[in-house]
């Protein structure tokens, strides 16, 4: 009896460990074998290189400086996007209505959208011509002559960065939101007969309250911009000049434009480094969390 | 009652409300106006679209973008063929996975044992990993499978990129389920399979919602894997007829404009209809995974 059971428990999850095991494990060991050799798809030879491939990679200027921009990419949109997430969280926590339910639905709209639309759209509204943004700076006197913000080697990163901000918030405002609906009302009667202002209040109740709602928050936030290939790849391509270059349009290019399998293999697996080193942290922290709150 | 909970944050009630109203309307334009952008200008006819500077509101509003795109002129784009391909493709994603990922959570919440849990690690794990790092060596894996430029392929392929986050959440909802009305049912002579049917799943019937939600939004915008796992135009799904009126050498901003909202539609209707699952959905992957 006791062994049918286990049998069964087993078959029950047989399927989907099948699945995951061929279309999400077996590629990552594949990337790894292949990250050892020296293939190049159009050329039939190719053999055993050991870490050469890496070394080849480390010594590029353009491996190291879409490295450089993968980490501003990740933490600055994570930074923004927790940033503003935050605020939209902590002001629609304050009332709970049926407009602020309503607010809570429409805020969650640019996580949602497709990066498709997302892409186009911003691409639309950076656009030196006919962008919406420009024609707006341009009106309230802020510019004189439009800015190529997609096609300037300096604004190019910061304007995606942004984008991926405005993208993620959602993420940032629904964790805070639902961790500050957690906190005790006596706490804000307390601080206000003790005459604590909004600031007090902010720094000394809600923000440490709110800890770890907003570490997780960081951390599940950066793992999905590292997921994110489309943003970048749609609006800029890594352009103008590989100035916007991150890991993941690297990858792309270097296997799909320029055939080089195992440069692209390897530098995925230093992606893979980078982002479990991210995983492992947000994995500690919530078990702490976790065993904190059980 | 509870419209005031939560209002001792700000002291002064007028200047809160005021406040309050004032920064979220700035919020809400901040986050809406890219949509507002899009469907001004699905109105437009091209003439005004290049107009510098851009207007807001049309001059002479006109439906000529929508009916070009739905005819696919000027592109070859044609967009009832992707949406039907797009269709295909989610629907039978958020089938598939759901039911697998039911199964699965179903065995890891009821029969624990050591090897389980570390299978449940193994899933927890694979939640994590970055699709720019399999994407390569997956090319490859369908292209010998033989399911290139195959809508199957891509099914199987946003299947397996799902699954460990829907797993996740049905081990979630199985747990919240007691086991003691299935014992019950066992012991008046119910087969597991009957108990399963008849008690459990309508029970779960809230969290199998949200998983075939996430998994059809997933799929509905999912870009880059049906990017290199597709070839011809025939296949393409949405996001990809869309990627066509950015990539090619010309954007016709007017019908880029009523593609998106296109694929933006049916999002926005979900998530109109499934509001509260799509933040139980996010909040459980946040909070519990």
């Amino acid at each position: 009896m006791l062994k049918n059971q286990r049998i069964l428990g087993y078959s029950l999850i047989a399927p989907a460990m099948v699945v995951i095991g061929l279309f999400v494990f077996y590629p990552i060991f594949e990337a790894i074998r292949l990250s050892f050799y020296n293939r190049i798809l159009t050329i039939p030879e190719f053999s055993f290189v050991g870490f050469e491939t890496y070394e080849k990679l480390i010594a590029n200027e353009i491996f190291r400086r879409a490295f450089r921009n993968t980490v501003i990419w990740v933490v600055g949109s994570t930074v923004l996007g927790m940033f503003f997430g935050g605020i939209i969280g902590i002001i629609i926590a304050q009332g709970e209505n049926r407009i602020t339910r309503f607010i809570s639905l429409l805020v969650l709209i640019p996580f949602v959208m497709p990066d498709v639309v997302v892409a186009a759209t911003w691409a639309w509204i950076y656009d030196t011509n006919i962008g919406i943004l420009n024609s707006m700076l341009n009106q309230m006197g802020l510019i004189k002559e439009n800015v190529d913000w997609l096609g300037s080697a300096k604004l190019a990163l910061p304007a995606v960065i942004f984008v991926m901000a405005w993208r993620i918030a959602p993420l940032g405002a629904l964790l805070v939101q639902s961790s500050y609906k957690g906190i005790p009302l006596e706490i804000f009667e307390a601080a206000e007969i003790d005459g604590a202002n909004f600031f007090a209040q902010l720094k000394y109740i809600v923000l440490p309250l709110l800890k770890y709602a907003i570490i997780i928050g960081i951390l599940l936030t950066m793992m999905w911009v590292m997921q994110n290939l489309a943003i970048v790849r749609l609006m800029t391509d890594g352009g103008p000049g590989r100035t916007t270059e991150i890991l993941s349009t690297y990858v792309y290019k270097q296997n799909f434009q320029y055939f080089k399998e195992s440069e692209a293999s390897a530098a995925s697996v230093i992606y893979f480094g980078f982002l479990i080193v991210i995983s492992l942290s947000y994995l500690i922290i919530f078990r702490r969390v976790w065993v904190k709150e059980t | 009652m509870a419209s005031n909970q939560r209002n001792y944050f700000i002291r002064s009630i007028t200047v809160r409300n005021v406040l309050f109203w004032i920064i979220l309307a700035i919020l809400l334009l901040g986050v809406l106006f890219p949509i507002l952008w899009l469907f001004s200008n699905s109105f437009k006819n091209r003439m005004e679209v290049y107009k510098i500077p851009p207007t807001w509101i049309p001059k002479e509003p006109t439906l000529q973008a929508y009916k070009n795109v739905i005819a696919g002129v000027e592109q070859s784009t044609p967009w009832p063929l992707f949406i039907g391909n797009s269709i295909i493709v989610g629907v039978s994603t958020s089938v598939f996975a759901t039911f697998l990922a039911s199964l699965a959570g179903y065995g890891f919440a009821r029969f624990r044992s050591k090897g389980m849990d570390a299978f449940l690690i193994v899933i927890l794990f694979a939640l994590m990993l970055p699709g720019p790092v399999i994407i390569i060596p997956l090319a490859i894996i369908i292209q010998r499978m033989g399911l290139y430029d195959k809508l199957f392929g891509l099914i199987l392929t946003h299947t397996a990129l799902v699954l460990p986050f829907l797993t996740w959440l049905s081990v979630g909802n199985f747990r919240a389920i007691p086991p003691n009305l299935e014992e019950a049912a066992l012991l008046d002579g119910c087969t597991r399979m009957q108990a399963f049917i008849r008690i459990v799943l309508p029970m779960a019937r809230v969290g199998l919602a949200t998983s075939t939600i996430f998994s059809f939004l997933i799929s509905w915008g999912e870009y880059p894997f049906a990017l290199i796992l597709l070839g011809t135009r025939e296949h393409f799904t949405v996001p990809l007829g869309l990627a066509t009126y950015i990539t090619e050498f010309n954007t016709w901003w007017d019908q880029l404009a009523v593609a998106s909202l296109i694929t933006l539609i049916p999002v926005l209707i979900i998530l109109s209809i499934a509001h509260q699952h799509i933040r139980r959905g996010i909040l459980a992957g946040a909070t519990k995974g």
